[in-house]
C-alpha cells in the first residue's frame, strides 16, 4: 500500500510520526514538502515536491491529510483511500474557518483519528469512523515488526491499526469503534470510581455509556455530573446536560419522555414549535421521526442519520438531507434534494438556492473554481445574501494558497 | 400523547410548602391565615413538635397535606428538606412556594402573585427577605446581615420531568431544590418579611445556643454571624409599607 501524507505546516509539525511505522501494508510513504535525511531514514518516508506531487497518479495511494486546506488539491487527484487527521486550531489561523473546513475533510474522508478527545467526541456524534489517537493505558495490546524495529503497541495504535488494515482490504470497521468505546467508557468509569464528585469524569462516562448504547447506565453519570456543574457554579449546563437526558429516553424508545424532557429545556417560540412537531409525529406513529429529530436536537447527528436512512417518506428525507447539511455531507444533501423527494419544500426559489450553493460548494472543494463561481452568481441572481458565499470560498482559497506557497518554497 | 403545553400561561395551581416545628405560639397562626389568601393549597411536615402545631395546621382547610414525624429530622436538614419536597410534588402543582412559618408576604407580593406564576418565560422568581429585629417594625441591615440585598429563590415551577436535588448538606440547605439555578428566573423586587428573628433578647440568646450546639465548628454557617445574633446596637431600619 503506497501513503502520501499531507502535513500542515510542513514535516516538522507533523504529530504522528511513530504512527508511519505502524501503518498496514506499507509499500513506499512519501511526504509532500522537504523532510530531513536523517528522519527519512528512521521513519522510512521519502519526500516530494509539490510539483512532483501534482504529476502522480494519486489513485493509487491512501493520503493522510493534515490539513482542511489541503482538501480540494487531495480531492481532485481521486486517491485511493483519504485518512484525515484533525488537529486543533493552530494559533495563526481563522478558528472558524479551520473548523468547519475541518469537519469537511472529517466528512469527505475514509477514516479519520485525531488526538484531541474533544474533537474525537464531538466527531463520534456526527459520523462513523472516528479514532482517537491518544490515551492512557501502560498496557502493551500487540506488536508490529517495521524492518528491524520491534513496536509494541498501546491500545489506540492497535485499535487504529487494526481499522486501517480494514479499510485497506474494502471491509468495514465500525467494529473497532466499538472497541475504542468500550476501553475508554472502563477508564472513565473506573476513574469516576475514584473521583465520584468530578462533574468532568462523569460527563465523559456518561457519554461513551451512550455511544455504547447503554443509556440506562449513562443517566446517572450524567445527572451526577449536572449535580456537580450547579454544586460549583456552572450554571450553564441545562443543553449539555440536563437535555442529554432526552437523548438517552430516544436511545431506549421512551419517545413520550423524551420530548417532555426536550420541552423543559427550551423557553423560544420556534422551539416550543417543534416539541408541538414531534408530538404530533408521536401521535401519528411517526417514532422514528420524532427519535431522529430528539438526537438532531442533542447534536447527535450520527444517530439521526442513522435512524433516517431506512425510511421513505419525504418528510424523513428532509430530515435527512438537513442532518447531512449539518454535518457537511454536501454530496449526500444535493442527491436528496435532486431526488425530488422533498415535497414538502415549501418554496421552489429556497430550494434551488440551496441546491445551487451546495453544488457550487462541491465545485470548490474539488477544485473546479469555473463551475462553483457560476453555480455561485447563479444562484445570487435568486437570492443576493448567496454572494457572502464567495466571500467564504475566496478566504478559503487565501488560506490554501498560502499554505500551498509555503509548502512549495520549502521543498 | 398528553398536548398540554409544559408551561401554562393561565389556570396555575400555587401550593404554599411549609417545615415547622413547635410554632404554636408563635406566628404560624398568622402565616397559615394569611397563606390561604393567595395559595391554593398547603402542604406541611411537622418535625416532631411537642405542642399544639400539629393541630393548629389540621384546623386550616387549604391545608391537604400534613405529615408528623416522629423522630425531629432537624439536624439531617436535606432529608427534611427533600420529603417536604415529595409530599409538596404529591398535590400535582403548577407552582410551589416556599414558606418559613414566620414569614409573611408583603401586600403587593400577595396581589402580584398570579401575574408571576401565569406566564411562560421563567421558572422561579427570587424575592427580597428582610430579617426584623426585636420587633414587627424595623429590621437589622448591618455587615453580616444583607439577606435582603440579594434574591432568595422562594417560588418556582414544578415541571415534572426536570431533575432536582438538594446539596447533601446537615444545615442551611436551600428551601428549595438547587436545580432550579440553571432555568430562567425573575428577580422581583417584591418583599417578604421575616419574623424569626423579631423575638425578645431572651429567645435570640436561645436561638445563638441551638445554632452553637448544632455547628460549634461553623461547617455549615458562619460563627461570626452566629455570634452577631448576641450583637448589643444592631443597625436597624424603619420598614416602609409599599403603596398598592
Amino acid at each position: 500500500m503506497k501513503y502520501m501524507i499531507f502535513c500542515h505546516n510542513g514535516w516538522g509539525d507533523f504529530s504522528y510520526k511513530r504512527m508511519l511505522k505502524l501503518l498496514p501494508d506499507r509499500d513506499e510513504v512519501i511526504v509532500v514538502g522537504e523532510v530531513m535525511k536523517k528522519d527519512e531514514q528512521d521513519y522510512d518516508v521519502c519526500s516530494i515536491s509539490l510539483t512532483n506531487m501534482l504529476s502522480l497518479d494519486l489513485t493509487e495511494y491512501t493520503t493522510i491529510v493534515c490539513s482542511p486546506y489541503w482538501l480540494k488539491t487531495v480531492n481532485s487527484l481521486h486517491p485511493r483511500y483519504m485518512i484525515a487527521l484533525l488537529e486543533r486550531c493552530p494559533d495563526d489561523q481563522d478558528a472558524e474557518m479551520w473548523n468547519k473546513y475541518s469537519e469537511i475533510l472529517a466528512a469527505h474522508a475514509d477514516i479519520v483519528g485525531t488526538a484531541s478527545e474533544r474533537i474525537y467526541l464531538e466527531q463520534c456524534l456526527r459520523r462513523e469512523g472516528i479514532f482517537l489517537l491518544s490515551g492512557e493505558s501502560p498496557l502493551t495490546y500487540g506488536m508490529v515488526n517495521h524492518r528491524q524495529d520491534t513496536l509494541f503497541l498501546n491500545d489506540y495504535e492497535m485499535i487504529w491499526f487494526e481499522a486501517l488494515s480494514c479499510m485497506n482490504k474494502g471491509e468495514r470497521f465500525e467494529q473497532w469503534t466499538y472497541v475504542q468505546w468500550e476501553i475508554r467508557c472502563k477508564y472513565y468509569v473506573d476513574l469516576g470510581a475514584t473521583y465520584p464528585f468530578h462533574a468532568t469524569i462523569s460527563y465523559l462516562a456518561a457519554t461513551y455509556l451512550y455511544l455504547l448504547g447503554k443509556s440506562s447506565d449513562a443517566g446517572m453519570y450524567v445527572v451526577n455530573s449536572f449535580e456537580q456543574m450547579v454544586l460549583h457554579d456552572y450554571l450553564d449546563c441545562l443543553d449539555s446536560h440536563y437535555r442529554f437526558l432526552s437523548s438517552m429516553a430516544a436511545q431506549v424508545g421512551d419517545l413520550e419522555k423524551a420530548i417532555r424532557i426536550y420541552a423543559v429545556s427550551v423557553y423560544s417560540e420556534v422551539d416550543q414549535m417543534k416539541v408541538i412537531e414531534m408530538r404530533l409525529w408521536l401521535d401519528h406513529g411517526e417514532d422514528d421521526l420524532v427519535k431522529a429529530e430528539i438526537f438532531r436536537l442533542n447534536e447527535d447527528y450520527a444517530s439521526a442519520i442513522r435512524t433516517l436512512k431506512p425510511l421513505n417518506s419525504s418528510e424523513s428525507k428532509s430530515l435527512l438531507r438537513d442532518n447531512y447539511m449539518q454535518t457537511y455531507r454536501y454530496e449526500d444533501a444535493l442527491r436528496l434534494t435532486e431526488e425530488g423527494s422533498l415535497s414538502h419544500e415549501m418554496d421552489s426559489e429556497i430550494s434551488l438556492v440551496n441546491s445551487l450553493l451546495i453544488r457550487g460548494t462541491i465545485h470548490m472543494l474539488h477544485n473546479r473554481p469555473y463551475e462553483a463561481v457560476k453555480a455561485i452568481l447563479t444562484a445570487t441572481t435568486v437570492e443576493l445574501s448567496a454572494l457572502q458565499w464567495l466571500t467564504e470560498m475566496s478566504s478559503y482559497e487565501e488560506s490554501a494558497e498560502r499554505m500551498l506557497r509555503s509548502i512549495a518554497y520549502e521543498s | 400523547m398528553n398536548h398540554k403545553p409544559i408551561r401554562k400561561t393561565s389556570g396555575n395551581r400555587l401550593t404554599a410548602m411549609m417545615q415547622v416545628r413547635n410554632e404554636a405560639n408563635r406566628y404560624l397562626e398568622s402565616v397559615l391565615y394569611d397563606l390561604s389568601e393567595f395559595v391554593d393549597e398547603i402542604v406541611i411536615i411537622d418535625d416532631a413538635s411537642t405542642d399544639g402545631t400539629f393541630e393548629l395546621c389540621q384546623s386550616f382547610a387549604k391545608v391537604t397535606r400534613l405529615i408528623k414525624l416522629d423522630k425531629s429530622e432537624f439536624n439531617h436538614e436535606w432529608q427534611l428538606r427533600q420529603r417536604l419536597w415529595d409530599l409538596a410534588i404529591s398535590t400535582d402543582p403548577d407552582w410551589l412556594l416556599a414558606v418559613d412559618a414566620d414569614e409573611f408576604y408583603e401586600d403587593l407580593a400577595k396581589l402580584q402573585m398570579r401575574d408571576l406564576i401565569n406566564q411562560d418565560k421563567y421558572d422561579w422568581v427570587g424575592f427580597r427577605i428582610y430579617d426584623f429585629w426585636g420587633g414587627c417594625t424595623h429590621y437589622r441591615e448591618d455587615d453580616l446581615w444583607l439577606i435582603h440585598q440579594r434574591h432568595t429563590r422562594l417560588l418556582v415551577r414544578y415541571l415534572p420531568d426536570f431533575y432536582y436535588f438538594y446539596p447533601r448538606m446537615d444545615q442551611h440547605v436551600p428551601r428549595l431544590p438547587l436545580s432550579y439555578a440553571v432555568l430562567p428566573g425573575f428577580q422581583s423586587e417584591l418583599r417578604v418579611k421575616h419574623y424569626g428573628w423579631a423575638v425578645s433578647k431572651e429567645e435570640r440568646y436561645e436561638k445563638y445556643l441551638r445554632y452553637m450546639s448544632s455547628d460549634p465548628n461553623g461547617e455549615w454557617g458562619s460563627l461570626e454571624q452566629y455570634q452577631s445574633i448576641l450583637d448589643e446596637y444592631p443597625t436597624l431600619i424603619e420598614w416602609k409599607e409599599n403603596r398598592l
